[in-house]
């Protein structure tokens, strides 16, 4: 009786799904749609929307079209584990784009060893990027240790001279702060940093942490979390009084919504940009103007420029692969993973439209660039050059 | 100390929204045993009803609010006329899933409608800020306790003085004396699940507008279970002294015991202290104490 | 082959199930990895749901720690796993099975002096303190950042195949569910159903009421660490992330669903929780060129899920247990009458 109900269940699941058939590439995307981390999600819809983009333009890549497939990780490890196994087996894409911490962390042997698959991940983190190592694996802009250093560089001309951490209780706020500190990059820059404080991601209240900082009485505070986090921070540091000018975010707090959520506890945080906002004069904005009179964006935000970006370098690594074998897509999955990937590491100042600099995969990172912004009258507004770690 | 007295007073703060949210639970299992594991999305989904009605909807602000209440109060009484009124004499555990289920639908309709982003409460309550004895107390806090103090002040009232709280107390107490008084345990029911769903939206509205307004609002829900635990389920008083006391509990766990024991501490010291209430005083400090006769 | 000591009648089905289950993985023509996940973690879900029904569904006492007792047990396997000496996979099975099953014996202690919701609210802190040791425990569990384990090589292939760890995840389920409708024909099985009906009344007749609890406790958290362990093996890599609450809620609904105090009932709620999600995605995506969302499909997923949950204990308190038979008989009765012999 069960293995019956099983097999009608499992014929159910099996028949709707799509195939590759000739002509098609699959694109596997996966972020948070629902969620802890929604709020900078304008970088999973991009990419679907640009290969839709391309589509319609062009028709596709020399005359295959893309099948983008957008799934929903929830900012959970144990869903994303299941998606990337549903992408590359049954979808059997040619490249995914990740998205959490924790998650790409917990792949990072199935992308490299087992399954051999480009991987871009929308995390930053440090620990899974290594050309030699991790070859399938890539991030776009400095790593969140990379970050930490440019903000570090940019307070040490402010006469600034404690710095302390706050993060959540997970792999994405964990991590890179232990790098962080472990490499002493504060001290080598000349600060003390006079606390590591955790707070519970999950929980709706930060007080009793905050209350900790103002005891410690640090210069600056990094914060290490996404806009949602950011915004209770920022909330519960008005509450106990902690002006919200000691705060830095990383790039991941460069939304509007901050400060349209927190108001004038907002003013004067600060966060790192680390690509080009929305709205800016961009041969790239163009592009998403034209595709937003027939479609509706999901996010008008920097993070949805992100994830346009991402868009491109897919388009174009695979536009170099099919040059290269004549406009036919390879026969085998795994080969084509693999021209994918030597493209997209062989990419040298390749342009993006202006989202961001040029850029060179060699790093695996494409760039390192990121400036400092400021919210100034519930506006971001930029306080710094750009500056480069490298 | 500075420090002490601030955590000191966040947690008093924090604590009477608890005490607020607690009532509710304890409404409930006063005049059905039921115990409510959806008291936490109550509260989600009656802040969102009022963002909804006063951001969304443009509607003035005191209309929006009473908006909110009524429409929180036809939910609860719909949970109770559509599924906890066809359980009885059944399990405890079928209870404490038929809400959690209820609390599992009303957060995917939340996702579903708002999504989880979060949300700009408006500020229904200036903000000013008080000094005492060098020590700053946030007008979030005051505004928080106060309300909350007020709140349980006309639920006493209500429940000390006018008739209809007097016959929740008499159902509650004994059924077939309450039914032989002309008491309907029908309608009593119904209004204790619409009183409990309007408190836990008071309890949202007050947290929406002094933080912000996210879906993951509804874990509240669970914080409350110290809270009633330590109280006794079944006492009002009880819910008013476990809140505060937990609230307390949490800040300060959360300053002194979290650099020691490392990460985020707050959150599990509420259920280590549970978790000792249950072993020492399991019905809590004002409970009744359950006798069982074969 | 065939065991001597089945009855005539049974020997065919039995014979016929071992077959089907020999060539299944062998017989898909596409999405075979896929298919053969949704199958192991299907088992892995009936081996955990078994054992929260002895804890619930017979002694009826209710669980919130089911996730954490997993936990305990994917860890153990993942501890033990990345030692330097290479120790037998079954020795780390069992290891699993053992080490959570004194936590189990632990986290039941409050049960000699509570039951009902006070129990559920000791076991749910029992969820929240074993989470957070898995979090903040670096020495041991590495944190959030998790442990990965190496799959060690059985037969030339890694333990986590699709195809390899179904001929191990599968047995093992089905053993779980023969050893568990075994123990009911013993005096503990017995006794637990005695406690769960009336806890006093079981005490007055001589049973060891609070002996036999702990070791429903005891039973429920081996099998418990057991489905964790097979969990760890499969996935490789384990974080406290995938030891949740809502995990724990996840089985509770398994053993609601599928049917409290039976032993069919943990197979059919496993396997309905298991693939539901699967199920609804798949109609989602189908449906998505008319719904033109993305972010709905989790929040539609969550509403059906409730719905199920609330609807079972409404309409069907004895969940698919009830409901498979009943169909059965039915669709014999439409035959019959269509058919007269």
């Amino acid at each position: 009786m069960k293995k019956i109900l099983c097999v009608t269940l499992l014929c159910l699941l099996a028949a709707p799904a799509v195939s590759a058939s000739a002509g098609e590439i699959p694109i596997g995307i996966y972020g948070t749609l629902s969620g802890t981390d929604t709020d900078v999600n304008g970088m999973a819809y991009a990419p679907r929307d640009f290969l839709t983009y391309v589509n319609e333009k062009f028709g596709g890549v020399m005359g295959h079209r893309y099948v983008p497939i957008l799934l929903d990780g929830k900012n959970q490890i144990p869903e994303e584990v299941k998606i990337f196994k549903r992408l590359v087996d049954i979808d059997k894409v040619a490249i995914i784009i990740g998205w959490s911490t924790g998650g790409t962390k917990a792949l990072r042997h199935q992308i490299n060893t087992l399954v051999k698959i480009p991987f871009i991940a929308q995390t930053l983190a440090a620990d899974v990027l290594d050309p030699v190592k991790y070859p399938y694996l890539f991030e776009l802009g400095p790593t969140y240790e990379e970050q930490v250093i440019i903000s570090l560089n940019w307070a040490a001309q402010k006469n600034v001279r404690t710095f302390a951490f706050v993060h959540a209780d997970n792999e994405y706020g964990r991590g890179p702060v232990k790098n962080a500190m472990e490499k002493r990059i504060a001290e080598r820059l000349g600060f003390e940093v006079v606390g590591d404080i955790e707070y519970p991601g999950a929980a709706p209240d930060f007080t009793p942490q905050l209350l900790r900082i103002k005891e410690l009485n640090p210069d600056y505070v990094y914060i290490q979390d996404s806009v949602n986090n950011t915004i209770k921070v920022l909330r519960d540091a008005a509450k106990v009084g902690i002006p919200a000018g000691k705060f830095i975010g990383n790039c991941y707090n460069f939304s509007h919504l901050i400060p349209q959520t927190a108001g004038k506890g907002a003013e004067g945080f600060k966060a790192l940009q680390i690509n080009a906002d929305w709205g800016e004069d961009i041969p790239l904005m163009n592009e998403i103007l034209e595709f937003a009179k027939t479609h509706k964006i999901a996010k008008a935000d920097t993070y949805y420029t992100k994830g346009w970006v991402e868009g491109k370098i897919i388009h174009e690594s695979i536009g170099r692969v099919l040059q290269k074998t004549g406009g036919k897509i390879p026969g085998s999955i795994a080969r084509f993973r693999n021209l994918i990937r030597d493209e997209l590491e062989g990419m040298e100042n390749f342009e993006t439209g202006g989202g961001t600099p040029p850029l060179t995969y060699k790093n695996h990172r494409g760039h390192t660039q990121a400036r400092i912004i400021e919210v100034r009258g519930g506006r971001y507004i930029p306080v710094s050059d750009w500056i480069k770690t490298h | 100390m500075t420090l002490f007295f601030n955590a000191l007073i966040a947690g008093i703060a924090t604590g009477s929204i608890y005490s607020l949210i607690a009532i509710g639970l304890v409404l409930i299992y006063k005049s059905s045993r039921v115990i409510n594991f959806a008291q936490g999305s109550m509260v989600m989904v009656g802040a969102f009803l009022a963002y909804a009605f006063v951001v969304q909807m443009h509607l003035p602000i005191l209309l929006s609010l009473s908006l909110a209440l009524l429409v929180s109060a036809v939910i609860g009484v719909l949970i109770e006329r559509l599924a906890l009124r066809y359980l009885t004499a059944v399990p405890l555990i079928s209870i404490l899933m038929v809400t959690l289920g209820i609390s599992i639908i009303m957060e995917g309709g939340v996702l579903a409608i708002w999504g989880s982003s979060n949300f700009t409460f408006p500020s229904l309550f200036p903000a000013f800020s008080v000094s005492v004895a060098g020590i700053q107390i946030s007008s979030a806090y005051l505004w928080s306790f106060g309300l909350s103090m007020i709140f349980l002040c006309l639920f006493h009232l209500f429940f000390k003085h006018s008739d209809l709280g007097l016959a929740m107390r008499a159902a509650a107490d004994n059924q077939k004396v309450s039914i032989a008084l002309g008491i309907s345990p029908r309608r009593v029911l119904a209004l204790t699940w619409a009183i409990s769903a309007a408190i836990a939206t008071v309890g949202g509205i007050l947290l929406a507008s002094i933080s912000s307004l996210h879906i993951s609002l509804g874990t509240i829900g669970l914080t409350v279970f110290p809270v009633v635990i330590l109280g006794g389920l079944d006492s009002i008083a009880g819910a008013v002294v476990g809140g505060l006391v937990v609230g307390v509990i949490e800040q300060l766990s959360g300053v002194y015991i979290a650099p020691l024991v490392g990460g985020a501490f707050q959150q599990v010291a509420a259920f280590v202290f549970l978790l000792i209430v249950l072993l020492v005083k399991p019905y809590g400090l004002f409970g009744t104490e359950e006798i069982e006769r074969l | 082959m065939i065991p001597r000591f089945l009855p005539q009648g049974q020997r065919l089905w039995v014979f016929m199930g071992c077959l089907f289950f020999l060539a299944f993985p062998f017989s898909l023509s596409m999405y075979t990895q896929y298919v053969l996940f949704l199958v192991n973690m299907t088992a892995i879900g009936v081996i955990g749901a078994v054992g929260l029904n002895i804890l619930t569904g017979y002694t009826g006492m209710i669980s919130m720690g089911q996730a954490a007792f997993m936990g305990v047990g994917a860890y153990t396997v993942a501890i033990l796993g990345t030692q330097a000496s290479a120790l037998p996979v079954a020795f780390n099975l069992l290891a699993a099975g053992f080490i959570s099953m004194i936590v189990g014996i632990v986290a039941g202690m409050p049960s000699l002096r509570l039951k009902g919701f006070y129990l559920a609210m000791a076991t749910l802190a029992a969820q929240f303190l074993l989470e957070y040791l898995f979090k903040n425990w670096e020495g041991l569990t590495k944190g959030v950042a998790g442990i990965s384990v190496a799959p060690p090589i059985i037969f030339g292939v890694h333990m986590n195949d699709d195809r390899l760890f179904y001929f191990i995840a599968v047995p093992l389920a089905v053993i779980a569910v023969i050893a568990t409708k075994n123990l009911f024909r013993t005096n503990v099985g017995r006794s637990f159903i005695a406690i769960r009906d009336r806890d006093i009344a079981a005490g007055l007749m001589g049973i060891n009421v609070l002996k036999y609890r702990l070791l429903s406790f005891a039973i429920s958290s081996f099998f418990a660490g057991l489905a964790g362990g097979l969990w760890c093996y499969y996935m490789t890599i384990i974080n406290p992330e995938a030891f949740q609450l809502a995990t724990s809620i996840d089985y509770i609904a398994m053993i609601i669903i599928g049917g409290m105090g039976t032993i069919l009932g943990s197979v059919y709620g496993a396997i309905f929780v298991t693939l539901l999600p699967e199920v609804i995605q798949r109609t989602m995506e189908l449906l998505q060129p008319f719904l033109q969302t993305d972010y709905t499909f989790a929040a539609f997923k969550q509403i059906v899920f409730g719905f199920f949950i609330v609807l079972f204990l409404i309409y069907e308190p004895r969940g698919l247990a009830e409901i498979i038979p009943r169909m059965g008989r039915r669709v014999q009765l439409w035959v019959t009458a269509r058919h007269p012999k």
